[in-house]
């Protein structure tokens, strides 16, 4: 978990301390981008083999959700 | 991996140029976007982009840099060996880019002269396929690449407008006794041809009438089967993963490193993905040269615009300098090379105006 919310934080470029799985990361990441979205992507994708499509990520809301994904697929 | 030498080979001097029309994206992207254009350029970085005029053509902007070019490094047009010209968006489908240039830079009538059909992976084919003629024949080659995307970008298409641009280029190649070795590698995933793609138009799907329509894409805007459609995500993934991967694969089997090089000089897709790029290459920000964030995306030319803008300013004037270059985009394609750049070669940028169209060449 705890290199998750590092890879995350990277990707918001927050400090990982700054960011829990009740983060709604749309609305409190500050200027949250498209582009950070796809980072967030690749990463699960890349560090956890977990696919997931723009249309299933545009459903998550909070850190736990793109989490949950991660460790539960 | 399939790695290409080349040796004996220097480049005499690079000039590029964007044409006239300076856009400021944050007032453009107001009616795209409305509050959050802000928020769009601070995540691409591209601040500014030239578009032509309609009419000006790649072949006005790169023969513009050619004269340029061939002026500055005092090379008469009897002395070129070749030209290549690299472009997506030529004049005419029919004859190709590379006979205009034949023509109105005075060049030798018996030269191969020909157009390579890349987008944004482009530089590294031409410069690779320049140095095999040049090393063969003994005589320089002038490579030509620049596009003209604005002629197939929708004003409604929220993925292509805050990053397209056009620009041109003209590249001097010349044999030499150099002992410098050059090393290229390419890479083409051909399942994803559809993630940047002009729809309609070619033989596939020859145009008919409705093809002028506006057609609604929802969040992604509006655009035309001739205009150039992009799958942002599939081409994120492409860099973020594939190239990225590719890249450092083609490091570790040429023995090279961010350390042993000078500069990485990427395409300029945006400024977010060269940086997240460099940084898994671990090239310091400060060693990766850019300029999409003042003149935009303008495909394959944007790595022959990086290098012009930024060769004078940052070439170490104490050593050879080796630099990685790398496009990638359409195809989905991706090529690479390490070159030598030359302190004392000739490096001009300029913004292209109607008097440079058709200058006669002076001797510098």
């Amino acid at each position: 978990m705890e290199n998750f919310f590092e890879l995350a934080a990277e990707i918001f470029e927050v400090k990982p301390e700054e960011i829990t799985m009740d983060t709604v990361f749309r609305e409190e990441i500050e200027d949250f981008s498209s582009l950070m979205g796809f980072s967030l992507i690749v990463m699960m994708e890349d560090e956890y083999g977990v696919k997931v499509s723009v249309e299933e990520f545009l459903k998550c809301k909070t850190i736990g959700d793109l989490y949950r994904k991660c460790v539960q697929e | 991996m399939q790695i290409y030498h080349c040796k004996g080979i220097h480049i005499d001097g690079i000039v590029s140029c964007v044409p006239e029309i300076k856009i400021d994206n944050e007032s453009a992207l107001k009616n795209l976007y409305g509050d959050d254009a802000r928020l769009i350029i601070d995540s691409t970085g591209i601040k500014t982009r030239y578009i032509a005029k309609s009419g000006t053509t790649s072949s006005d902007l790169c023969i513009a840099c050619a004269q340029k070019l061939l002026c500055g490094t005092h090379t008469s047009p009897e002395e070129i060996g070749g030209v290549i010209f690299v472009t997506f968006t030529p004049d005419r489908l029919m004859p190709f880019n590379a006979s205009l240039a034949q023509e109105k830079l005075g060049l030798s009538k018996e030269i191969p002269a020909f157009d390579i059909s890349l987008a944004c992976s482009g530089y590294s084919y031409g410069m690779y396929v320049a140095s095999l003629f040049a090393k063969s024949s003994g005589k320089k080659v002038l490579l030509l690449d620049g596009d003209i995307q604005s002629a197939y970008v929708s004003e409604y298409d929220k993925s292509t407008v805050p990053v397209m641009a056009d620009a041109g280029s003209a590249t001097l190649i010349s044999p030499s006794s150099s002992e410098d070795e050059w090393v290229f590698t390419f890479y083409t995933d051909g399942s994803q041809r559809d993630a940047l793609i002009i729809p309609s138009g070619g033989t596939k799907s020859p145009f008919k009438e409705e093809d002028l329509e506006f057609q609604d894409y929802k969040e992604n805007g509006k655009r035309r089967n001739i205009d150039i459609y992009m799958d942002g995500f599939s081409v994120f993934k492409f860099v973020a993963m594939d190239v990225s991967k590719w890249l450092m694969k083609f490091l570790n089997e040429v023995g090279d490193s961010s350390e042993s090089l000078n500069a990485f000089v990427p395409h300029q897709a945006n400024m977010y993905m060269i940086k997240k790029l460099a940084k898994k290459l671990n090239f310091t920000w400060d060693r990766t040269w850019q300029s999409g964030d003042a003149v935009g995306n303008s495909a394959s030319a944007t790595i022959p615009v990086t290098i012009a803008l930024n060769a004078n300013e940052k070439l170490n004037k104490t050593q050879n300098n080796r630099i990685l270059m790398s496009g990638f985009g359409g195809g989905l394609s991706a090529s690479a090379g390490i070159i030598t750049l030359d302190t004392n070669a000739f490096y001009q940028f300029f913004q292209y105006t109607e008097n440079d169209k058709d200058m006669p060449i002076k001797e510098g």
